[in-house]
């Protein structure tokens, strides 16, 4: 139990996926505005990223490994990704029209948020087994959240604020990111 | 015609054939560079050092000898490759690539061995990513850890001497050390496994 | 219509990622602790761009629209593949300082951009162009990028690893660490992608300024 909890720890706070490994930022800067995009957008990426880091693992051990081909992974991870994106959207939209009409919008931009890819990538390259491969991929992705949200409660005061024109937008976004990333680096202590 | 389910199943299968065609291509193509290049730049250099002043009459890395070890648990292809020296049509010396997980990953070592004594003749790291300062000082060929290894009998086994054996751990980096150890011993158990019936040929 | 040299320039200034189109943020930001990740990231990136680029121009009238992005797909994935086996056949060390990230280009939002906003649409040639000229365009940046990251939080320039091209700019003592170290870390990437658009906003005010004078 205590290496899975470590493992969340780690993942969430002092290897954050956006902020020390620097995948998904795409969409961090460009869901971050807003509260309710921000909120929905890391709900899809939880929901589609633990999903997608369990299916990838599966395919990698028991169709890649076995028939020798592991130097399709890239291709192979990136159409499963694509197919089950799309396939989340065709059963949300039947069974759960409340969570789809929330999700709905973010779903199509989850195939090419890297950070969906890039866990799938760790995982395999880290020789997690099952159990580890489902803590991770979830708790990379909460971390994409917590991360996301932080910052569009940020970005939120600062349009109401003022500003020269040349810093608006991108700039203070990504300069206010790296303050956060400082910040997060101070839970490198815990990792020891 | 464009909209036709078959004409779209059509076009991405000739796509994906096509795409698959030129990645096995590819793959066959750099897969010798690679194997060329890891012979030439990292195991080249220890084998000419290990064997210096041996006078042996075949060149070991154009002979060498792919052993297949199996599966491992995940289903992956285990092999290994094993290096001889001959003198007089006998094998006199070999050398053997093994890993064993360490604390940051695999440790790949080269281990080097005299058959007649039965004596190591050198190990050599040739990847590991250990801690720094710590448990990757086995990449430093000057480590007392790395030198006692040398010249060490094999025939009683190795083993760490907190299991009663001979090899003393590098302090403050004691899994990497029992894991750089556990690649010796593994190759060890295959030169004297395989040793005998590859001499032959 | 542009001309076709402004099909190749536009990549350089007026379009050049990630500052004017703000994509591929994640390579960006990762591989440009040093001037080596910076362009090695870059001209793999513009191989991938300019081969898909060609290819999508190419089969452009024949791919069903439906399945568009199915196919784009497949055919970056199938360059991304390539160029991972070529670089760690021939350039083992940056393959491994690049690492994840070089089989992340195949998400690299600027090439799927640009296969569904520009390659689908126009002919060969222009492609090709836009290919290189985008392509770059983010070689520049990610290389100037790295460069000063390098240089501020390491006095050093990794020009080619694997030729043993380094550059001591600022030399230190023995045993002496650097005190900049924040520009290498991941802090120091945000801020300094954050500072460079700022000076090419601030650029561009005034020379907007200038010509409305």
């Amino acid at each position: 139990m205590t290496e899975y909890l470590l493992l969340v720890v780690y993942a969430v706070l002092v290897n954050n996926i956006l902020l020390a490994q620097f995948l998904g930022n795409c969409p961090f800067l460009g869901t971050s505005q807003k509260m309710s995009t921000a909120t929905g957008m890391a709900m899809a990426v939880i929901f589609v990223l633990t999903f997608a880091g369990v299916i990838t693992w599966a395919v990698q051990w028991y169709v890649l490994v076995p028939l020798e081909l592991e130097y399709l992974q890239t291709i192979a991870f990136i159409l499963v990704i694509a197919a089950l994106v799309q396939l989340v959207e065709i059963v949300l939209q039947k069974t759960a029209p409340a969570l789809y009409s929330a999700l709905g919008i973010f779903l199509p931009l989850i195939t090419t948020n890297c950070a969906v890819l890039g866990v799938a990538i760790i995982n395999i390259k880290e020789d997690y087994d099952f159990a580890n491969t489902v803590v991770f991929s979830f708790a990379s992705a909460v971390g994409f959240g917590l991360a996301l949200v932080l910052f569009a409660g940020l970005r939120e005061r600062f349009a109401l604020s003022r500003m020269p024109r040349a810093l608006q937008g991108t700039v203070s976004g990504l300069i206010t990111a790296g303050l956060m990333a400082l910040a997060f680096q101070g839970f490198m202590k815990l990792g020891g | 015609m464009r909209n036709k389910i078959w004409f779209m199943a059509v076009v991405l299968g000739i796509v994906a054939f096509l795409a698959g065609l030129a990645l096995a291509g590819v793959k066959g193509m750099t897969t010798p560079v690679i194997e060329k290049r890891i012979l030439e730049k990292k195991i080249k250099p220890s084998l000419d050092k290990f064997f210096d002043g041996l006078d042996l009459e075949n060149d070991c890395i154009e002979d060498r000898q792919v052993l297949d070890l199996g599966k491992d648990a995940r289903g992956r292809k285990q092999v290994t490759t094993l290096f001889l020296g001959k003198k007089g049509g006998k094998a006199v010396v070999a050398a053997l690539q093994t890993k064993a997980a360490g604390f940051g990953g695999d440790i790949e070592v080269l281990t080097a061995f005299s058959l007649d004594d039965k004596k190591i003749l050198g190990v050599k790291t040739l990847s590991q990513s250990e801690t720094m300062g710590l448990g990757a000082r086995v990449s430093n060929d000057a480590e007392p850890f790395i030198q006692q290894f040398q010249g060490m009998n094999y025939s009683d086994g190795v083993e760490m001497r907190s299991n009663g054996g001979q090899v003393d751990a590098i302090s403050g980096a004691t899994v990497s050390s029992v894991a750089f150890t556990a690649a010796v011993i593994r190759a060890t158990e295959l030169v004297e496994k395989n040793v005998d019936s590859a001499a032959a040929n | 219509m542009k001309t076709l040299t402004q099909e190749f320039t536009k990549g350089l200034w007026e379009q050049i990622p990630p500052f004017r189109l703000v994509l591929g943020l994640c390579p960006t930001l990762a591989v440009t602790k040093s001037l080596e990740g910076g362009w090695g990231m870059g001209l793999a990136t513009t191989f991938v761009l300019v081969c898909s680029n060609l290819f999508i121009s190419a089969l452009r009238n024949v791919i069903p629209p439906k399945v568009r992005i199915a196919t784009f797909i497949v055919i970056i994935a199938t360059f991304v593949v390539i160029t991972e086996l070529v670089m760690k056949a021939y350039t083992p060390m940056l393959s491994e300082t690049l690492g994840v990230f070089i089989p992340l280009i195949v998400v690299n939002c600027i090439i799927l951009g640009r296969a569904e906003a520009f390659a689908s649409k126009n002919g060969i040639g222009r492609s090709l162009l836009d290919g290189f000229g985008i392509g770059f365009g983010f070689t520049l940046a990610l290389a100037v990028l790295g460069a000063l990251r390098e240089l501020l939080g390491t006095g050093k320039l990794t020009m080619f690893a694997q030729a043993n091209l380094d550059l001591t700019i600022i030399p230190l003592g023995e045993g002496r660490e650097f005190l900049f170290k924040f520009m290498v870390d991941p802090p120091g990437a945000f801020v300094c992608l954050g500072a460079m658009l700022l000076l090419m906003n601030l650029i561009s005010e005034r020379s907007a300024r200038s010509k409305a004078a």
